[in-house]
């Protein structure tokens, strides 16, 4: 049985309808990738899943509880976190504010899992008191992860979260999330390194005008020369 | 001259105090708030009805503290106006505002909306308690004399110390509170907020109160350092904006600064100008900051205090 299903999305921003009917699904502990062109609508699909948008047509089901336009506030509280593509943390707040405020549901566990975020990113310890502002982007991104782990969720949801990134940086940043997955959290990511993206993921979507374009095994997505040559830059 | 710094320094801590709790609103609800100074006069009538009608009525005693104005009843009265300042913003927000959010209008609308409200809450409070001016007491206090022909009267002391100590109270609030952080990061990113598990709604309420206390705050302590009048918040807003652009809109942290300076600059421009043009003073401030540096002083691009 999925964690998250998405059925036959439709979803946009006021007339302008940018996902015509999208699903997909993600297991229990499952590392799923979502990949397509910019503009696609991968962002769009994020925000609706949750609830930022409200779709137009479509269900969204998570462990079997409808959360179809439910405010982000309470689908926090289901089990699934998100880390959106921009503006992902609290530029004007601590990095410890900023973990509080990943916590503010749950004030009894915010020190275990303070310790938590600060032993997967020893970088922040050093820096809890400092505004995120002054932090580097590649911080900044641990930061984000960092506020979404803080209520245990069981799955969570990463926007592109190597963009800007160095490429020294897009490999830790691509460790963290696999071991963040490996303690058995569902990771639903979206990437523009498609092909690491989908070396890491056991399953991949590829999106393309806000349709499914291609779905399957992250290893047949691969090997398939048409996904290859249109979405990987490359052939298989 | 440094008489009127003094003054200035009194009617500037007034300002502050009504300009911090105006950035505040605006930095999470995102408009600016036209009628923030008819809250102001709201707490004052409301402080004045509670201390001239109700608690006379009441066996409270009058006896003033020591050299100052007033007594127990207006110390009483202070927080029940605040509260119900706080009770008519928030009743405001949930009948105009709110439905507006929902509907995602633009921000011209809501600063219109609230231009409504300004008039209807004036309005009310002419019909209630009319045209005329009141006074909280008739009792006359006598100024300390201080060196450099600085005189103040010891209610103006105390007004300075409540300013401070409320900007101070906010302060900590915003810091240390969870609450309080909870609003900073709704000022700072909304929707991560909301994906936070923060329920912005319940936000704007805190905001709305928080905000309309201290006005009522400031609104009385005008009162007291001068007289109540119908249009006494109205007068202010433009030195209220100006005080807030000045010290970056959205920052209550510049918005005290902000708040002194025009205050200062206000009374000591009477030294060379009739006073019937403070407000243009106040207005030629506005002017400057927004053709030389519109952010403010401490504003900057981000959003967030
Ligand atoms: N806030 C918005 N308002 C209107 N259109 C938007 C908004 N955000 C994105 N779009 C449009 O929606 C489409 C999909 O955007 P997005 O979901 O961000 O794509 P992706 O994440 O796949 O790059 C794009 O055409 C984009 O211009
Ligand atoms: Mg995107």
């Amino acid at each position: 049985m999925s964690l998250l299903e998405a059925s036959e999305i439709v979803s946009g921003y006021g007339d302008i309808e940018i996902l015509h009917g999208v699903s997909l699904s993600v297991g229990r502990g499952e590392m799923v990738a979502v990949i397509g062109p910019n503009g696609c609508g991968k962002s769009t699909l994020m925000k609706t899943i949750f609830g930022l948008l409200t779709p137009t047509g479509g269900r969204v089901t998570f462990k079997d509880t409808d959360i179809t336009g439910m405010p982000p506030h309470e689908i926090v509280c289901q089990g699934l976190s998100y880390v959106p593509q921009a503006d992902n943390t609290f530029l004007s707040l601590t990095v410890q504010e900023n973990l509080a405020m990943g916590a503010f549901l749950r004030p009894d566990i915010y020190a275990v899992q303070a310790e938590m975020a600060y032993g997967l990113f020893p970088d922040l310890k050093a820096r809890r008191n400092a505004k995120v502002s002054s932090l580097s982007g590649g911080q900044r991104q641990m930061v984000a992860m960092a506020r979404a782990l803080m209520l245990e969720p069981q799955l969570l949801l990463l926007d592109e979260p190597t963009a800007g990134l160095a490429p020294v940086f897009v490999e830790a940043v691509f460790a963290q999330i696999a071991h963040v997955n490996s303690q058995g959290i569902a990771v639903l990511m979206v990437e523009q390194n498609a092909r690491l993206a989908l070396e890491h993921a056991q399953r991949g979507y590829v999106l393309a005008s806000g349709e499914n374009r291609f779905t399957g095994e992250s290893s047949a997505l691969l090997a398939n020369e048409e996904v290859a040559r249109l979405y990987l830059g490359g052939a298989a | 001259m440094i008489a009127l710094v003094v003054d200035g320094i009194i009617l500037g801590s007034i300002l502050s105090l009504g300009a911090v709790s105006l950035t505040l609103v605006y930095g999470i609800v995102r408009f600016a708030n036209f009628a923030h100074g008819d809250l102001m006069a709201v707490g004052a009538y409301v402080a004045f009805f509670l201390v001239n009608t109700v608690f006379a009525t009441l066996d409270i005693p009058i006896a003033t503290f020591g050299p100052l104005s007033f007594g127990l009843p207006m110390l009483l009265a202070l927080p029940l106006a605040m509260l119900m300042t706080a009770v008519v913003a928030v009743v405001v927000d949930r009948l105009v505002f709110r439905p507006m959010r929902a509907r995602r209008y633009a921000t011209v609308m809501f600063v219109i909306g609230s231009l409504a409200v300004a008039f209807a809450i004036r309005a009310l409070v002419f019909i209630i308690w009319g045209p005329e001016f009141h006074f909280y007491t008739q009792a006359l206090r006598p100024a300390l004399k201080l060196p450099f022909d600085v005189r103040v009267k010891p209610d103006q002391i105390f007004i300075l110390l409540a300013c401070l100590a409320m900007v101070a109270g906010l302060y900590l609030f915003l810091q240390r509170s969870k609450i309080g952080q909870a609003l900073r990061a709704t000022a700072d990113n909304p929707d991560l907020a909301r994906i936070s598990g923060i329920n912005t709604e319940h936000m704007m309420i805190w905001t709305w109160a928080i905000g309309a206390a201290l006005a009522a705050t400031a609104g009385i302590l005008l009162g007291i350092d001068s007289q109540i009048r119908p249009e006494m918040g109205w007068n202010l807003l433009l030195p209220l904006f100006a005080a807030a652009i000045l010290g970056g809109i959205g920052n209550p942290y510049g918005a005290l600064v902000g708040g002194m300076v025009i205050g200062i600059v206000q009374q000591v421009s009477t030294a060379f100008l009739l006073p019937t043009y403070k407000p243009a003073v106040a207005f030629v401030i506005l002017i400057l900051v927004l053709l030389i540096r519109p952010r403010g002083l401490f504003g900057s691009e981000q959003r967030g205090f």
